[in-house]
């Protein structure tokens, strides 16, 4: 398959402030877009509120319309690993609708920011690109693309700490992002290629001294993914036996939690004729052997299966001059 | 004025490549084979487990304790297993007809999972001709090869079997070691006409032939069987809730004899 697109964009945008009250702020805005690979004029208000509770404690929420005109489609391959490209939406692949609905509260004072939010998000206009669904050889791959729906929701909580030597902030997220596409599994609802239950990051920042140290470490659930699960055959009425691989429910498997330690040193120095700075860092300092994708071998007997993994422990030194 | 240079250097790890033997949880779907026959009983459920992805095996494990209902016409008729570890069903009942134009639903239960599919029984074919009813004998076999004819403007799918229908055949050469002559089955095809070869009309008497409308869904399983390692695609099935076939077929008869020289 060979595309290439060019579409225009042509856009306003307009945004007002009403004050209700001394506490009450009310955010109202309206984008129009037009594209031409459509035809059509996009509508996208979008509505935010924030009140003040206290002079630390903030309450907030937030509606809107968007669409997205560049398409990210899943290039769906049980056997080698999953991968995304981007298209330009058409008549064909419609841009993707969202609706979103965000409410959350803050605390925030010279020390330390707290926020917690939850969000509630529907997409319409998903792409998916399967050969896996086509009826034979011969279907022309732009019959290959699949449009469903999606909804994510989840909570997230972040807490920061601003000031001193140490510095840092601690965020978990609580996460479900489903799709429904008709023509997979029956339609049946099934995890979004990108859902992670739970996520975990930390951010530390040490002055000691000279140096600067600092470290992140991030924990996220398994990704789903689907794999070849079976193989069956019919008795067709010629006498010969059909053999088939049965492929299981989408993304109904997940792959092992990813997690990672990054750390990092930096220090600047001064000379006469140039100042340096000194960074070493380490990704992935323990060497967890996070999955990317996972590969099924069906000439193998039996069936091999080779996971491939991410970066694994990568040290780096950098050293920058800065003549004067 | 600064300029600044900066020097990178890094040690990379490759990402990491670690091969095994397939360890994945089982797939819990079970596997239909269902065929309705104008005309006859139902005899032809099937109801097996499918099998691990690395599996040697090449027979699959039989359910024996499937419930199994029919539907027409609203009317339900149970099915009840056919003697032995076979996994195969029938209607025991002489109260069902398979007749064209009927509308079955089928419905699977195993272990608390419902399975379900629906087909029609098509028409039977038309305009059914042969290119001879009556053959001569060259060699070791027929003279001439047989022309089967049907019409079939819309390019629906049929299939062509033919057999010896003689009590007690005789070959047309004493030496051949096919006794009883087999039914010979095509496989499907959406045209309008199939030759049966010279070479399988090697026994005097008369030759049944059948020519077969089947449904769209049991032609797809011929496109839609290829799979392969680089391009993996769903074969194609008409099961809701599990996978297989539930298709139904009917038939026109014609008939041609292998006479002496």
């Amino acid at each position: 398959m060979d595309r290439a697109t060019a579409g225009r964009l042509a856009g306003g945008y307009g945004e007002g402030t009403l004050g209700l009250g001394d506490r009450l702020d009310l955010t109202g805005g309206l984008r129009a877009t037009h594209y031409d690979l459509t035809e059509t004029v996009y509508w996208e208000p979008r509505v935010s509120l924030n009140y003040t509770l206290t002079d630390r404690i903030r309450l907030k929420g937030a509606w809107g319309l968007f669409h997205q005109f560049v398409t990210r489609v899943e290039n769906e391959d049980v056997l080698e690993g999953s991968r995304d490209f981007w298209l330009l939406a058409d008549d064909e692949l419609l841009p993707v609708d969202s609706e979103h609905r965000i409410a959350g509260v803050s605390y925030e004072s010279r020390h330390a920011l707290f926020n917690i939010e939850i969000y509630d998000k529907t997409f319409e206009n998903l792409s998916l690109f399967s050969t896996r669904f086509r009826a034979d050889q011969s279907a022309d791959p732009s019959d290959l693309f699949l449009t469903g729906d999606g909804r994510a929701q989840g909570f997230e909580v972040l807490a920061q700490k601003l000031t001193g030597p140490l510095t840092g902030w601690v965020s978990y997220g609580l996460a479900r992002v489903v799709h429904e596409f008709p023509d997979v599994d029956d339609g049946a609802e099934f995890p979004a290629s990108h859902d992670q239950r739970h996520t975990i990051k930390a951010v530390g920042t040490q002055s000691v001294g000279e140096w600067e140290f600092s470290s992140s470490w991030v924990y996220s659930s398994g990704r789903p993914y689907t794999a070849p699960q079976s193989q069956y055959f019919l008795d067709m009425l010629d006498g010969e036996v059909h053999s088939y691989v049965g492929v299981g429910p989408k993304n109904s498997l997940r792959f092992p939690a990813y997690h990672r330690l990054d750390v990092s040193a930096f220090r600047r120095f001064e000379a006469t004729h140039f100042d340096w700075q000194l960074g070493i860092s380490v990704f992935n300092a323990y060497n967890r052997n996070n999955l990317w994708y996972r590969q099924f071998d069906l000439n193998a007997q039996p069936v091999m299966v080779t996971d491939v993994g991410m970066l694994g422990f990568t040290p780096s030194i950098d050293v920058k001059f800065t003549l004067k | 004025m600064t300029r600044d240079i900066v020097c990178l250097a890094v040690a990379l790890a490759l990402a990491a490549c670690e091969s095994d033997p397939l360890s994945l949880p089982p797939d819990e779907r079970f596997v239909i084979q269902a065929y309705l026959f104008a005309g006859e009983p139902v005899t032809d459920v099937r109801i097996t487990e499918t099998l691990p992805i690395g599996s040697p095996d090449t027979v699959s494990p039989p359910i024996n304790d499937a419930e199994i209902t029919l539907i027409k016409d609203e009317a339900r008729y149970a099915l009840v297993l056919t003697p032995g570890d076979s996994g195969y069903y029938h209607y025991p009942g002489d109260d069902l007809f398979v007749e064209v134009g009927d509308l079955f639903g089928l419905e699977v239960s195993v272990d608390g999972v419902t399975a379900t599919a629906n087909t029609i029984v098509p028409p039977a074919p038309d305009g059914v001709s042969l290119s001879s009813t009556e053959l001569t004998v060259e060699g070791i076999s027929a003279s001439e090869p047989v022309l089967v004819r049907w019409l079939n403007p819309s390019g629906d799918w049929y299939f062509v079997t033919h057999q010896n229908v003689e009590e007690d055949p005789e070959p047309v050469f004493s030496g051949t070691v096919i006794i009883r002559p087999s039914l010979v089955v095509s496989e499907p095809t959406s045209a309008d006409s199939l030759e049966i070869p010279t070479f399988s009309i090697r026994h005097y008497g008369e030759y049944e032939v059948n020519v077969h409308r089947v449904n769209p869904e049991y032609g797809r399983l011929y496109t839609s069987r290829e799979q392969d390692t680089r391009d993996l695609n769903e074969p194609d099935t008409n099961i809701e809730n599990g996978i297989g076939i539930f298709t139904a077929f009917t038939r026109t008869r014609a008939f041609f004899r292998l006479s002496g020289q």
